[in-house]
């Protein structure tokens, strides 16, 4: 196999389009939380990238002034101090598996946003289990793996590594090389291995005199594709005092177009447009019909931006 | 096919004969089980008597006496004895018959380690009870008795009541033991090792006070400790498992924290799990007890010697308790267990960051200032494990490798000029000619 390269190390992370609209989803349904939550007192913990996207967004878009980013390569560590964007973010040099045990769940409420580029493997399970152990009322936690066949290597040979990563006991048995190498097959298995994780966990989670049951409630379920297939899953732990807690905050079949609560999910789309052809969609949305205002823009690619318009970045190209 | 031939086509139900045979008891259960571990389980039965009669847990001046010779073996202790009707209707059954009067808190659970024992060590027993009221014994010959597979039952002989001056109690005796039995029990360094055995399986009874001995010496407890300062305190995490079948519930108590015990190669690392006081594990490094179970906890390395963890796991009815029949393994299907092994993997994770920080320098914690040992029973409240800061220590370093590529006929014709074995010995050598001639003068 191939040794492990960071995603950021192959691409500016600012400038993948569908991961640029994903951070900003998970913002906006995130700031919804915000009046029942109050989410500037909380902490969020994140994985490290020395472009630090989403510590810059949810600083700034939420205010969020309590942060710790876990960088587990000792090496990067000059690099990540230099780049620090603002002095509330708090930079350990520890893999997430072994700082999740140690953070103060009780004291502080908690956002945590397990932002991996690595397949789905045994280390990432053992982190959604601490959390799901530890978590309390209210924490909110969103997962990404990759999920592209590809990343498992040759057909023939993608079984076998799977059960590297998972563990042989860790796949199920209906499982075939053919199977995870379909589209969207490896995803599938990835997003049942997640869920189960976190139920299996939090229910028999070890509960303090006075605190009630907790249940894992989804509300994100996305799949991209800038260059690998990922997959990510989002939510947050509540008692049954928080039943109506999601719908009365706007997150709902209704309110939400992203809102999956459950194993249907979400395409974030990337659609191929130039800058011209974005602001003239832009002109003709969001009511009405785009039909025959199209100028010569093929009609699945306006209809993928419907979907993220409001979301979807505008890159130029500056010198500063 | 057999039953074609009587020309019927209608389907039959016949009888499939599953009952168990005798064989299956007196060979095949006693193979799971260590000959130390089934002595400990007859020594379980004598506390079980203990817990019966002194419900306080007072136990002053109960004792369990063991003898091993290589013709026999003994056990008899004044715990009480076993009521003629227990004996008659669940203590000789094999496994635990529906209704047994229930024992709060005890160590016997499964119905098998007295007659596993006694089939483990020979093929003649007797064992002879006394109550307050009523005096028996119970004699067989084992390889007598298996001869009738019809016959299951045992006689309870000399039936009568108690004389005044009878101490209640239970005395086992077995002979004809078995060749591996009589050869172990002639070792001299065997009565050690089952001393130490019983040591720490039976901490708890120890600890409060239940006296076992050996050939006339007594088992002393075996102290867990942990190291304490007021810079360093144990991770302590307590909770009840609620509610349970019959709504019961287990009590789990996990404590982590650091111990060097002098032991060169750390074999005292590692957890110690307790059921009802039992330990049934010791010591333990492996997945069962989170080493290297997913990515919370690393596997277990010698860096981390000076880790210890104990999970004491209690509960009214015994048989919601992780264990295994032999008590010598938890039992990884119960769902207390995979709870509480979650939460002993958190517990540890601040231990091994500390451990991690200081290196290899293990030696740093004695110099941690009123570095007192505090044992493991006086935390009895959840706290946060918290260590000093200590950095590593950097060793001034002394020495220097030195390397560099010459000619192989040149470095070969060094090496037969100056009498070395091999390259690197000839470097060291032609490196001391140099320095002792031209540098030290």
């Amino acid at each position: 196999m191939s040794p492990h390269i960071p995603s950021y190390e192959k691409i500016d992370y600012n400038l993948r389009p569908a991961k640029n609209v994903e951070r900003k989803m998970i913002v906006e349904s995130v700031r919804r939380l915000d009046r029942a939550l109050g989410i500037r007192s909380y902490t969020y913990v994140g994985l490290g990238s020395p472009y630090y996207s989403d510590f810059t967004l949810l600083h700034r878009r939420l205010h969020i002034g309590d942060m710790v980013c876990l960088e587990r390569e000792e090496d990067d560590e000059e690099r990540m101090k230099f780049n620090k964007p603002f002095n509330c973010i708090e930079l350990k040099m520890v893999p997430a598996a072994a700082y999740l045990p140690v953070h103060e769940w009780s004291t502080k409420p908690t956002m945590a946003w397990l932002d991996h580029d690595s397949l789905l493997d045994t280390e990432i399970l053992s982190e959604l289990r601490t959390v799901s152990k530890c978590c309390k009322r209210r924490t909110i936690l969103v997962v990404t793996v990759n999920a592209d066949p590809r990343a498992l290597g040759h057909v023939g040979q993608r079984l076998s590594a799977l059960e590297r990563l998972l563990g042989r006991a860790g796949v199920p048995a209906d499982v075939t090389d053919g199977r995870v190498s379909g589209e969207n097959n490896l995803a599938a298995l990835f997003y049942d291995l997640i869920t189960q994780e976190i139920r299996d966990a939090v229910s028999s989670k070890v509960l303090e005199p006075g605190e009630k049951g907790l249940h894992f409630e989804q509300f994100l379920h996305f799949r991209y594709r800038d260059s690998s297939l990922m997959l990510t899953v989002g939510g947050i732990f509540l008692d049954e005092d928080d039943r109506d807690l999601l719908e009365n905050c706007g997150i709902s079949q209704r309110d939400l177009d992203y809102f999956r609560p459950s194993k249907e999910w979400f395409e974030i789309p990337v659609p191929k447009l130039t800058f011209r052809e974005l602001r003239h969609l832009d002109s003709i949305l969001p009511r009405g019909t785009m039909a025959g205002a199209l100028r010569g823009i093929p009609e699945d690619q306006a209809d993928a931006y419907r979907l993220v318009y409001r979301y979807f970045p505008g890159f130029v190209d500056a010198e500063f | 096919m057999a039953g074609s031939e009587s020309g019927s086509s209608e389907p039959r139900t016949e009888i499939i004969r599953a009952r168990p045979t005798k064989e299956f008891f007196i060979s095949t259960l006693v193979r799971d089980i260590e000959l130390i571990p089934s002595i400990a389980d007859l020594v379980d039965n004598s506390f079980d008597g203990a817990i019966r009669t002194r419900p306080d847990r007072n136990f002053a001046g109960l004792r369990v006496s063991i003898e091993i010779r290589p013709d026999h073996f003994k056990i008899g202790d004044n715990c009480g004895g076993i009521d003629p009707d227990i004996a008659r209707n669940y203590a000789f059954c094999f496994g635990r018959p529906k209704g047994t009067p229930p024992l709060p808190h005890s160590v016997g659970q499964f119905g098998v380690g007295m007659k596993r024992a006694l089939f483990k060590l020979g093929n003649w027993f007797r064992v002879d009870s006394s109550t307050s009221q009523w005096v028996y014994f119970v004699e067989e010959d084992v390889k007598a008795w298996s001869e009738d597979e019809e016959n299951w039952n045992f006689s309870m002989k000399g039936l009568r009541p108690a004389p005044g001056d009878v101490t209640p109690g239970t005395n086992i005796l077995v002979k004809e033991l078995n060749p591996s039995v009589s050869q172990d029990f002639a070792r001299i360094e065997f009565k050690k090792r089952l001393m130490e055995d019983l040591a720490t399986r039976h901490h708890e009874a120890l600890r409060e006070g239940l006296v076992i001995e050996v050939d006339t010496i007594p088992v002393q407890s075996k102290v867990l400790d942990l190291f304490a300062s007021p810079r360093l305190r144990p991770g302590v995490r307590v909770y009840d498992v609620t509610p349970l079948p019959k709504g019961k519930s287990v009590h789990v108590r996990l404590v982590t924290g650091l111990f060097d015990g002098g032991d060169q190669n750390a074999a005292d690392a590692g957890w110690y799990v307790f059921c009802n006081g039992r330990m049934v594990l010791a010591a333990d490094k492996s997945t069962t007890t989170a080493w290297g179970f997913g990515g919370t906890i690393p596997r277990y390395h010698p860096q981390y010697s000076l880790f210890r963890g104990y999970a004491f796991f209690d509960s009214e009815d015994s048989s919601l308790l992780p264990w295994r029949t032999t008590k010598t393994e938890v039992d990884e299907d119960s769902l207390v267990y995979r709870g509480a092994r979650d939460e002993m993997a958190i517990l540890a994770r601040p231990v091994i960051d500390f451990i991690n920080s200081i290196k290899e320098d293990t030696s740093q914690i004695h110099e941690e200032p009123d570095l007192g040992i505090v044992p493991v029973d006086s935390f009895a409240a959840s706290q946060t494990f918290t260590a000093p800061d200590m950095a590593p220590r950097k060793k001034p370093k002394t020495e220097v490798t030195v390397s560099y590529q010459v000619l192989i006929r040149e470095a070969d014709a060094a090496l037969e000029a100056i009498g070395a074995r091999n390259y690197r010995e000839m470097g060291k050598k032609t490196f001391r000619y140099y320095y002792e001639a031209e540098v030290r003068r």
